[in-house]
């Protein structure tokens, strides 16, 4: 562990400086980082060039996409070039893993770079709040309370408990210190070391940033059961369920963003589903009426079995969603029990097996008659 | 060359899981059997239990599939209700005279459609079930019985007593009664024979002070097997016999009928301490309020994962065991609770309990005994075969072997195995008449049907009045008529008549079906039949869809017929929605290569290199060191006195000199590729440079174990601390030597190393052997003391025996705990033991001139890597593990690899014998095949779909799909289907998110118009 110097109080610059000579040293062959694009959108850049780095914005606290899934499109080989780091809020960061785990990307040919995320803003509107540029991601940075609970911030952001990178190569770290003066850098693996040579890896983990990460995760956690307690109290039945989708245009946006949906073709889009007209006025017959367009509801629940032991809950899906459906407390609340099931966490570490192949004798015993 | 006089068939006697076991692996490698059994259906004492130990599956699911393949092998006759008369001849020409009792009951005629069975006016005790429930005089053995006919019991008849009633047969629309057959006597030739003829439960009137049949709620293991089970006469709800009432506290007590020479049965059974253990563990997971408590005298759970399921029930289900003996359970009249007085070392008690088991041990029945007498083969004073070590599924007349509990009492597990291990030897004697008197398979060409339009032959099935009596059968017709494609319905009294199919036939030609459907009843037991009807009229038996209306409408909904009605049009219509889209499947063909590979080269791979050169096939044998004989060199006796230097050299000779088998030693294995049928492996000769290649079909693995070096007890400090194997060294040179000087006292530890958190495994072998040492040394010298510590004595089977004589001959056995372990100091060279007596209560110290260690075997170091490059997995303690502990002992998953001897867990040589011998048994069902038919509903993978994200190569448990590079280009990489390997489970179609894979004719997108055309 190290301590970054920050410079001229402007820790997005210091850490462009650094990614910068990651690049001009040959340690990477180019990185993957957040830019503002000219629009004024929050959008990824892969920069080869160390010149570039200066459009890369490491702070910038939006989320149009999920890195992970350009990373999916992108790293699924290995390439010849030479290792591409990435640079990975948190929820990014577990896609990757999980994406690592399914094999949908080469470990070996990525470096994963995790960085602290208090939480971002709705892609949405973000530039009317980012008025004043680079100097309002130092601000966001620097830990204002009243940023982090801001209910400007996405939903998923919102209830968000783990602000943390999990299974890094690199750590950086800002929360609970103050990004004007240090920043914190961790190496997690040999590949991780290789970037942070030169540094003194030798130091402590400030006790500060724990603790700040401690008591922002309770107070997150507390919203989140409040926002699964009122899901809870409009889920009541199947068909609750049935009206919770009941807006949905089967346009298969969330399925499209979600970056652990990693199939080439979804099973909803093949010939299955493509029934006749005899077929669909059988099926309207039955009850004088059929809702279209059909199997939207079995889409969802069919995608939240896929998805459920993978799901980081970074709340893309809900902000894709045209229609406005309410995704992201239903998926976080039943990712969280069905993991928990397993005792598992999404993206937590490399080592940990997926639930599906994984094979525990001591598994849902809960059999026999119940008294 | 001129045709043999050998006959071509063989006769297996018993037509429990053993003989069944037999009958299937001789017909499979091509002969024809015929399987006796006295009962009216097969299945034996398995077809009773309700769970088996230690994985605790479900007796009769495991069981069920297996008697159906054996009813349906074209190769296998089964004779039910017939017994062996008398036997004439000599291996390869025998005549077997058979008793085959009328059955009054038509088998050709019978549907088992079970109309008859409410309408019989008698009523009697099921003995089935203990006598807790009724059957009637017209029955069925069991609810699944094989076959399903019922017979009649002509002794409670009404019709056949006093020639009254007739009900049942004016209730068979089949016409399948027939009050005037006869018992008929039959003659069959056949060329060798099995005897798998099983054991019974002991009798309670051994131990009458237990009150069995006197007192309601004390009842036997298997009665209690029965309480337990969903299909038993309380439909698996755990209640008392006396009231209903649900029992907590039940006893159970260990050794009744065993390891009792009052009662004249000396032996252990081997079974009741796993058996009594897992029932109290099903009994508490049926209901959670159940206290189980075990009566035992020594914890003998020495099998494979035994120990540990011990400690689950201990641990994780609180079944209390208390070591303790009891002289009597005495009821209270008033409540019908048991008093059960036992005495530990703890002193004498009483306890009150709602319920007692007796944990029958096993007894050769009177009629074995007269079989043993008919086929005039010697048995042993209990009525057992009791065969040789080294060929312990021999009888002792040539041509008849044995497997089971009437060779020795024995579990299931080792049961199968000289169930195979049988078949094998009668393969030895037949080599040359392999597919003699086998019937092959004809069928007219298939029609090509592609490009057809559907055409829907649909037939709805009475079943007698079981679907006909609830469900309206015209109405479901005119309903399937409505449905797209279907150009024929109609009804059928019983779709699975003999008279039926053939009609099924020419329809099929008449009307040019391309698809048919049948509801009727259960596809489990019908399927294969439909299936094969379709292929004898030329049509792709894969064009085929059936609803079951009875099982899951009928009989479920007998009380709402409109209900039912209803039900089964949708279940009709999902059906058709199926068969619509069903294609023909090909059947894949693969060559076989005639070989097996052997790898090591001890007894149990010498073994099985002969076995399977004595069966007709070409065998390489790999050993790694530089002589053969493994553990087997450093053995001198065993402890029924066999010389087993003098028997191991010459199954060595006969090895190198058997003109199938070639023989290396030194070797170092490359690699082995391929699958079943195709292997090729590649090895060399350390020191040769020349790497070697062979081709084979089969793979026996027979690498054997390690003896474990001690590194307690002072092993090392002292010449007089030494392994139980170096005591035998000693005690062999003391025979040759009579002058040598003796030891004056020697005393034995017992599981040094084993049954420890490190090794919680037994070895299985070490009580055994302590006490043949311990024997030997008090017959050389009766002034010498020995002392055995032991935790429990597992001499299990017939070698209850020797633990007997060795207490005869005054060898002391102290019993300590894992607690308060023996503790050993050296003080001038030799040893001092102090162990603590639970009998006197106090620690006790002996100065022996020897300290013997019996230290247990663990696997070998290599078993690893032999196990990743054969693709088959290892147990937690590094013993290979097989297919199934109870069913597939001798099996890996992995079709066409086998395991033998020590590889597998620790084992005595007639255990590793007998298992050498299966492993040749179940080699045989491969290399006797010209080719391998794969499977037609295997895996199929649409690469396009395809992400490889190789969870399906993880969830495989036969190794058939893998992820390889399917495109050098670009790297593209799919999973790939295996489909000699497959077994169609739909483990990786189930799991795949991508739906890239389907099994042939269970389609994803069959499966969903099945479900949109039920649910819509």
């Amino acid at each position: 562990m190290a301590m970054l110097k920050v410079k001229a109080k402007n820790p997005s610059r210091t850490l462009r400086e650094l990614f910068a000579g990651w690049l001009s040293e040959g340690r990477l062959s180019a990185m993957l980082v957040p830019v503002m694009a000219k629009s004024g959108a929050a959008t990824l850049a892969l920069v080869s060039d160390p010149a570039k780095m200066a459009e890369a914005a490491p702070l910038l606290p939006a989320m149009a996409v999920n890195a992970a899934s350009v990373v999916h499109d992108i790293a699924r080989q290995k390439g010849e070039a030479g290792r591409v780091g990435l640079l990975l809020r948190p929820c990014e960061m577990r896609a990757v893993v999980e994406l690592i785990k399914l094999r949908q990307v080469d470990a070996d040919g990525v470096v994963l770079v995790g960085i602290d995320c208090p939480g971002t803003y709705k892609a949405a509107g973000f530039r009317e709040v980012r008025t004043k540029g680079e100097e309002f991601d130092n601000e966001h940075a620097g830990g204002q309370r009243d940023y982090y609970d801001s209910p400007n911030l996405r939903t998923a952001c919102q209830v968000c408990d783990s602000s943390a990178p999990s299974a890094f190569d690199v750590a950086v770290g800002f929360l609970g210190l103050d990004p004007d003066k240090e920043l914190w850098l961790e190496a997690g693996t040999d590949k991780g070391r290789v970037l942070l040579e030169g540094f003194d890896l030798t130091g402590e983990a400030p006790a500060a940033r724990a603790k700040y990460l401690e008591a922002l995760k309770e107070r997150r956690l507390k919203k989140a059961a409040g926002t699964i307690e009122k899901l809870d109290k409009v889920m009541r039945g199947p068909e609750k369920l049935v009206g919770y989708f009941a807006d949905c245009l089967n346009c298969h946006n969330c399925m499209r963003v979600c970056p652990v949906c990693y199939c080439h073709e979804c099973f909803f889009n093949s010939s299955t589903f493509q029934r006749g007209l005899d077929e669909h006025v059988r099926t309207a017959k039955r009850k004088g009426l059929t809702r279209m367009p059909s199997e939207t509801l079995l889409f969802h629940l069919t995608r939240m079995n896929h998805m459920m032991a993978s799901c980081v809950a970074c709340g893309i899906c809900e902000d894709s969603c045209p229609a406005g459906v309410g995704l992201l407390p239903l998926f976080k609340k039943v990712s969280r029990n069905v993991q928990a099931e397993f005792g598992y966490v999404s993206g937590r570490s490399l080592e940990e097996p997926l639930p599906l192949v994984a094979f525990r004798e001591d598994e849902f015993q809960a059999v026999g008659e119940s008294e | 060359m001129a045709e043999s006089k050998l006959s071509g068939a063989a006769l297996v006697i018993g037509g429990g899981i053993g003989g069944v076991q037999s009958a299937l692996d001789l017909a499979d490698a091509g002969y024809k059997v015929y399987l006796v059994e006295r009962q009216p259906g097969i299945g034996g004492v398995m077809a009773m239990l309700d769970k088996t130990f230690p994985t605790n599956d479900c007796s009769m699911c495991i069981l069920s599939p297996k008697l159906v393949v054996a009813a349906r092998h074209r190769n296998i006759e089964l004779l039910t209700l017939t017994e062996v008369l008398g036997i004439e001849g000599e291996a390869g020409d025998f005549t077997v005279r058979l008793l085959r009792r009328a059955r009054y009951v038509n088998l050709d005629k019978c549907t088992g459609c079970g109309d008859c069975l409410a309408k019989c006016p008698v009523k009697l005790p099921n003995d089935f079930e203990g006598g807790l429930s009724e059957r009637r005089a017209i029955y069925r053995l069991y609810a699944q019985a094989v076959p399903n006919a019922p017979m009649i019991d002509a002794k409670h008849c009404l019709k056949l007593v006093r020639d009254k009633c007739g009900a049942c047969a004016k209730n068979c629309k089949a016409g399948a009664i027939e009050y005037g057959q006869q018992d008929e006597e039959v003659s069959v030739r056949v060329g060798a024979v099995v005897v798998a003829a099983g054991s019974q439960v002991a009798p309670t009137a051994l131990r009458r002070e237990y009150g069995h049949g006197r007192y309601p709620n004390v009842v036997t293991s298997l009665e209690f097997e029965r309480i337990l089970s969903a299909s038993g006469p309380f439909s698996g709800h755990v209640q008392r016999p006396s009231d209903g009432r649900k029992p907590e506290r039940i006893a159970w007590l260990q050794c009744v009928g065993s390891r009792d020479e009052s009662v004249e049965k000396g032996y252990c059974s081997a079974m009741c301490c796993m058996y009594a253990v897992k029932e109290a563990v099903i009994a508490r997971e049926h209901m959670g309020s159940v206290e189980p408590t075990v009566f035992y005298m020594d914890m003998r759970s020495y099998g494979k994962d035994f120990d540990r399921y011990v400690e689950r029930a201990e641990k994780q289900y609180g079944v209390r065991l208390v070591r303790a003996r009891v002289p009597e359970v005495r009821e209270d009249q008033r409540t019908r609770d048991l008093v059960v007085r036992y005495a530990s070392d703890a002193g004498a008690g009483a306890e009150r309990f709602d319920m007692v088991v007796l944990s029958c041990g096993l007894v050769p029945p009177a009629e074995m005994v007269e079989l043993g007498r008919r086929l005039d083969i010697k048995l042993d004073r209990f009525g057992f075969v009791a065969g040789d070590n080294w060929d312990p599924v021999a009888s002792s007349r040539p041509g008849i072997s044995v497997a089971g509990s009437f060779q020795s009492p024995m579990a299931i597990p080792e049961t199968v195995t000289g169930a195979s291990g049988a078949a094998a030897a009668v393969e030895s004697v037949l080599a040359e008449v392999r597919g003699k008197d086998a019937v092959a398979e004809e069928l007219p060409p298939e029609r090509d049907v592609r490009g057809e339009a559907p055409r829907i032959g649909a037939f709805i099935c009475h079943c007698g009045v079981n679907i006909g009596g609830v469900v309206d059968v015209p109405a479901v017709v005119e309903h399937v008529k409505t449905l797209p494609f279907v150009v024929y319905a109609d009804e059928n009294l019983y779709s699975c008549s003999g008279d039926t199919q053939e009609r099924l036939k020419e329809l099929i030609r008449e009307h040019r079906l391309n698809r048919v459907m049948i509801a009727s009843c259960s596809p489990r037991t019908h399927e294969p039949l439909f299936q094969a009807t379709l292929a004898e009229a030329g049509l792709n038996p894969h064009l085929f869809a059936m609803a079951n209306i009875r099982d899951q409408c009928s009989w479920v909904h007998m009380k709402e017929p409109e209900q039912a009605t209803a039900k089964a049009r949708e279940l009709v219509s999902a059906a058709i929605a199926r068969v619509v889209r069903q294609s023909p499947l090909p059947k894949v063909k693969l060559p076989v290569k005639k070989a097996a590979l052997v790898l090591g080269g001890g007894i149990a791979g010498l073994t099985s290199a002969l076995a399977i050169a004595d069966e007709g096939f070409d065998v390489c044998l790999l050993e790694r060191e530089a002589e053969l004989g493994g553990q087997a060199l450093s053995i001198f006796t065993t402890a029924e006195g066999d010389d087993v230097r003098a028997r191991l050299k010459a199954t060595i000779e006969r090895t190198k000199q058997h003109s199938r088998i070639a023989v290396h030693t030194n070797v170092a294995l490359d690699g082995i590729d391929g699958f079943v049928g195709n292997y090729r492996t590649t090895f060399h000769v350390r020191g040769a440079d020349k790497p070697m290649e062979y081709e084979h079909g089969v793979v026996v693995v027979a690498t054997g174990a390690e003896y474990r070096q001690p590194t307690e007890y002072q092993y090392g400090a002292s010449d007089c601390v030494i392994t139980q194997r170096q005591l035998e060294e000693m005690v062999e040179a003391y025979r040759r030597n009579p002058k040598t000087e003796r030891p004056g006292s020697v005393v034995m530890i017992q599981c040094v190393g084993s049954r420890e958190p490190k090794r919680p495994w037994c070895s299985r072998i070490c009580c055994a052997e302590a006490v043949k040492n311990a024997i030997a040394l008090k017959e050389l010298n009766p002034e010498t003391e020995v002392h055995v510590l032991y935790r429990d004595i597992r001499t299990y089977g017939l070698r209850e025996e020797h633990y007997r004589r060795a207490r005869g001959l005054g060898v002391v056995f102290i019993r300590y705990t894992p607690e308060e372990k023996p503790e050993v100091r050296v003080e001038d060279g030799r040893p001092i033991v102090t162990v603590r007596d639970p009998i006197l209560g106090r620690r006790i110290r002996f100065r022996p001139d020897i300290l013997a260690l019996s230290s247990g075997i663990v696997p070998r170091a290599g078993a690893k890597e032999l196990a990743m490059m054969l693709k088959v997995p290892l147990n937690a303690d590094g013993f290979f593990l097989e297919a199934h502990m109870k069913l597939r002992p001798v099996d890996f998953a992995t079709e066409g690899v086998y395991m033998a001897g020590l590889a597998h867990f620790p084992k005595f040589i007639d255990e590793a014998v007998a298992q050498a011998r299966a492993a040749a048994g179940r080699a045989a069902t491969v290399l006797s095949r010209d080719t391998l038919e794969a499977e037609a509903t295997v895996a199929h993978v649409d690469r396009e779909r395809c992400t490889a994200c190789r969870m399906c190569e993880t969830l495989c448990a036969y190794r058939a799909i893998e992820v390889k590079v399917v495109n050098e280009t670009f790297g593209t990489r799919s999973a790939v289907v295996n489909e000699a390997l497959c077994k169609g489970c739909g483990a990786c179609a189930a799991n795949c998110r991508c739906s890239a894979i389907d099994i042939r004719g269970f389609t994803n997108e069959n499966i969903c118009r099945e479900l949109t055309a039920l649910l819509d």
